[in-house]
């Protein structure tokens, strides 16, 4: 016999709120909605936040910090340097 | 699981020195006239384990625990002692004891004990229901715990932050760029710095020294090694190359004109920013104004949803469009003062790094004076820029402007350029030699500069977009922490309706709807149902609906609360049913005790009835804890409260205290009792009783009402018209003792009074269930019999 596993990031339900306790992972879960249902939001910023926020609330944002100073032709010389 | 045991209480509000109070597993009872000292315990109790005392503590002028919470006679502090057990060990509650010496689950429980609601007073009862929306959300804040998650939000606005700052350097560099090749290719400040601008100016350059001109930026690679290669030939002395270039150097500098301008319009600008910051007061919030001024016009507002004060539209919108057509002049103030400061700070630090370079390039030979000023420049463009790396009043920047001109900037650049002109002419095509090397130095700026621009677009095109992903995350995470406790309130809503349902079967009234607006994250609307309309309950219900809608909704927050918290389970409820009459009481009570029967429930009443109900109800079969009971007979100031008899009247009356009491003793209490099982019946067996405020009926119409429809119930008056007739004709006794104490109760014998006693015992039995501790009820699917709901009792009609 064989067991499937869904993928915990493509089945979200909308649950009613049984206690305080898991307020912050309601919130999240909605979050992760949110973020996935919107058409507006590019590939990359999605490809970066939903692996970060599918599990649990990150206290790191590197990825996305990452995604910012990623900036193209970063090396060339700038008036700076 | 922690519970409470024993409250030690002295010199404690209206207490003087005890009576102590303990508790069982179950809890405690305690019934006690107005003024008999019941809150004074409760307050007691909220004082040790929340640190406040809602009745003193809630702001209002005047009143403090610190004032108010010693008894009136005595000087000291109140002196009190909550016991707390776990079964095994007692612990001691008090303000002596140092908090950091319990042990972990009692820490625990007196940290829940100060976030989670569970007292509630009579005073308190609707503060929810009346609460403005604001305070409505207030009330319940401090136990949403979503710190984790608001902490997310705040590193993703953190991160929009950190965007918009590079965006703003990117714009920065941008214009210094920009500033850089108007300078270099000697275009006015107002020109472009396109490719096919710039390409054109050097044009002219490479024209008159016999090279190619340009038709791309790609070009210029190959014009610089052209220059180089005209200027080979010309390379036969080190220091004419060495001068030279320092006289280029020398030129990068801009004229005192143009950095006097620079800083009087940043002067300037910031000078009509302050005046016009100046004349407006207050904080200014733009889209709250806009989308407020909105929601009142779409939604046809008349009182605002945050303060419930009155709104006047025209008056609102006149208003908005005043302060946003203010914000929208500062907005543009503001952005013209940061472009023209960025333009002066950009300008004092190029003139500072160009006249550095340039002391670092001279060969030696130069005349010692100048380069004395020349020190003094240098040393005043320090000066500058380190005080203008931040914004300063307009009048500080017009002094340093003053003071630098004062130096006379622009002779000494023109006497040392003049000196250098001068030891470059001693060296033979020393004037070919500088235009080529200028023009050569004009193409590699050229180069650096445009490449330096593209990056910035690029840069800038990166960051906006970043931007706008940021803004759309900070905007979901906002909107995911709204639905989220939208979600809870929904919960809530829905507990609180089933507890209404259970005290309101049947009435199609209820439904309590708790929203978190959309315009706004920080209030909370209440809406119920009536009759199928959908509004504030205030606006339809009576003041009973409310009174148990108040009590449901505390109940819904207590139980949600619960769930998060098992370990923490005390629920006080200090006299807060009032206007409830007597059928809806019972089944409060049921309700309490059946849902938060995993609770230590504390109830005080002034209400003997309502005291009664609690007693029967808490002893049912389904309720395994104990409860304790007391009795506040009385209060003195001396005294404090003094105890009683807390056994209910039908306990007394079948006492051997009750058989041997004096005659008018036992005909109040049977009275008592006689109206109390009136107004259950009455309520029981849908029978119209004349109209009375409030529902404080006496025993007279009930008994009328009563015994009327009794006759016609063919089974249960052949069962009960023996003690039904002796009622009808004994009844007057409860007037003489009771209602109306007069000569004729003197003369009541003790045969009457027991008599009369035994009667109302007497249809107590063919009324009331003590299996199912319930009155028998009216049930019109089985042709109105009249039973109790296991029908132990029952009685037809025919």
């Amino acid at each position: 016999m064989t067991k499937t596993k869904k993928n915990p990031t493509k089945t979200i339900e909308k649950k009613p709120v049984q206690s305080l306790g898991d307020m912050n992972s309601q919130a999240r879960e909605e979050f992760l909605r949110l973020v996935t249902d919107d058409t507006t939001l590019n590939q990359t910023w999605k490809g970066s936040l939903i692996p970060l926020i599918s599990e649990k609330i990150p206290d790191d944002l590197t990825p996305l910090q990452d995604l910012i100073d990623g900036v193209p032709h970063a090396q060339a010389e700038t008036t700076q340097n | 699981m922690l519970r409470l045991k024993q409250l030690k209480i002295k010199n404690c509000r209206g207490i003087r020195d005890g009576p102590n109070l303990a508790f069982e597993t179950g809890g405690m009872l305690l019934c006690g006239d107005n003024g008999t000292g019941k809150s004074s315990y409760i307050d007691a109790i909220e004082k040790l384990l929340t640190e406040k005392c809602s009745s003193l503590d809630s702001g209002t002028q005047g009143l403090s625990w610190k004032k108010h919470g010693t008894h009136i006679k005595h000087k000291g502090n109140p002196e009190i002692e909550l016991i707390i057990t776990d079964e095994k060990i007692d612990y001691i509650i008090s303000d002596k004891q140092d908090p950091e010496k319990y042990p972990k689950h009692v820490v625990a429980f007196l940290d829940s004990a100060r976030i989670h609601p569970f007292i509630l007073h009579r005073k308190t009862l609707l503060d929810f229901v009346d609460a403005k929306p604001g305070d409505r959300y207030k009330a319940i804040e401090g136990f949403l715990q979503l710190d984790e998650f608001k902490g997310f939000e705040e590193n993703l606005k953190e991160l929009l932050a950190d965007c918009t700052a590079k965006y703003t350097d990117a714009d920065g560099r941008k214009d210094e760029n920009v500033r850089a090749l108007q300078l270099r290719l000697g275009l006015s400040p107002e020109s472009p710095v396109d490719a096919e601008t710039c390409i054109s100016k050097v044009n002219q350059q490479l024209i008159s020294l016999g090279i190619p001109s340009m038709k791309s930026l790609r070009d210029i690679p190959d014009r610089v090694k052209k220059a180089e290669e005209n200027l080979a030939p010309l390379k036969h002395d080190e220091n004419l190359q060495k001068w030279t270039n320092s006289r280029t150097i020398i030129g990068e500098v801009q004229k005192n004109e143009v950095v006097d301008a620079a800083g009087k319009n940043y002067s300037e600008s910031r000078s009509k920013l302050l005046t016009k910051q100046t004349g407006i007061k207050g904080h200014f919030y733009a889209e709250i104004l806009e989308q407020g001024l909105k929601w009142i016009q779409e939604d046809k507002l008349v009182r605002c949803p945050l303060c419930d004060g009155t709104i006047q539209a025209d008056d609102v919108a006149r208003y908005v469009e005043k302060r946003i057509r203010e914000n929208n002049e500062i907005i543009t103030l503001t952005n013209d003062q940061n472009q023209k400061f960025r333009t002066f700070v950009s300008i004092i630090t190029s003139n500072r790094n160009a006249l550095i370079k340039f002391k670092t390039s001279l060969p030696e030979g130069l005349d010692p004076k100048l380069l004395k000023k020349l020190d003094l420049l240098i040393a005043a463009y320090n000066t500058l820029t380190q005080t203008h790396n931040e914004m300063h009043p307009p009048e500080k920047i017009d002094d340093d402007l003053g003071l630098l001109t004062k130096l006379n900037p622009d002779n000494d650049i023109l006497d040392l350029t003049t000196q250098i002109t001068a030891i470059c002419s001693q060296f033979s095509d020393h004037e070919r030699y500088g235009n080529l090397f200028n023009a050569k130095t004009t193409l590699e700026a050229l180069e650096t500069h445009q490449k330096n621009l593209a990056l910035c677009a690029c840069e800038l095109a990166h960051y906006e977009e970043s931007r706008d992903q940021l803004q759309l995350l900070v905007k979901h995470a906002e909107q995911a922490r709204k639905n989220t406790v939208q979600n809870l309130m929904n919960t809530i809503g829905e507990l609180a309706d089933t507890y209404f349902q259970k005290i309101h079967p049947e009435e199609t009234i209820g439904k309590p709807q708790l929203e978190i607006p959309e315009r706004g994250t920080g209030s909370i609307k209440l809406t119920s149902t009536f009759y199928g309309k959908e509004d504030d309950p205030r606006g339809h219900y009576s003041e009973g609906h409310i009174d148990t809608l108040g009590l449901c909704l505390f109940l819904a927050i207590c139980q949600v609360q619960h769930r998060q918290n098992p370990e923490f389970s005390l629920l006080i409820l200090d006299d807060v049913m009032h206007s409830v009459d007597g059928g809806h009481r019972l089944r409060t009570a049921e309700l309490i005790f059946t849902e938060f029967g995993d609770h230590q429930i504390i109830i005080t009443t002034h209400d003997r009835m309502w005291f009664e109900i609690l007693k029967a109800v808490s002893r049912s079969n389904g309720n395994a804890k104990k409860f304790k009971e007391y009795y506040l007979a009385g209060w003195s100031i001396e005294e404090g409260p003094v105890l009683g008899d807390h056994l209910s009247d039908y306990e007394w009356l079948i006492s051997s205290e009750g058989i041997k009491s004096p005659p008018a003793d036992r005909v109040m209490k049977a009275g008592r009792l006689l109206e109390q099982i009136l107004q259950n019946l009455c309520d029981t067996l849908w029978i119209s009783v004349p109209f009375r405020l409030r529902g404080d009926y006496t025993i007279d119409p009930l008994w009328n009402s009563f015994y009327s429809k009794a006759k016609k119930q063919k089974e249960f008056y052949e069962k009960a018209q023996t003690c039904l007739e002796s009622i009808e004709k004994l009844r007057q006794q409860r007037n003489w003792v009771g209602a109306h104490w007069n000569a004729w109760a003197l003369s009541l014998t003790a045969d009457e009074s027991k008599r009369f006693a035994q009667s109302i015992i007497d249809i107590r039995k063919y009324v009331f269930c003590e299996v199912c501790n319930q009155f028998i009820v009216r049930i019109p699917q089985l042709e109105d019999q009249w039973s109790c709901k296991k029908e132990h009792l029952k009685f037809k009609k025919n």
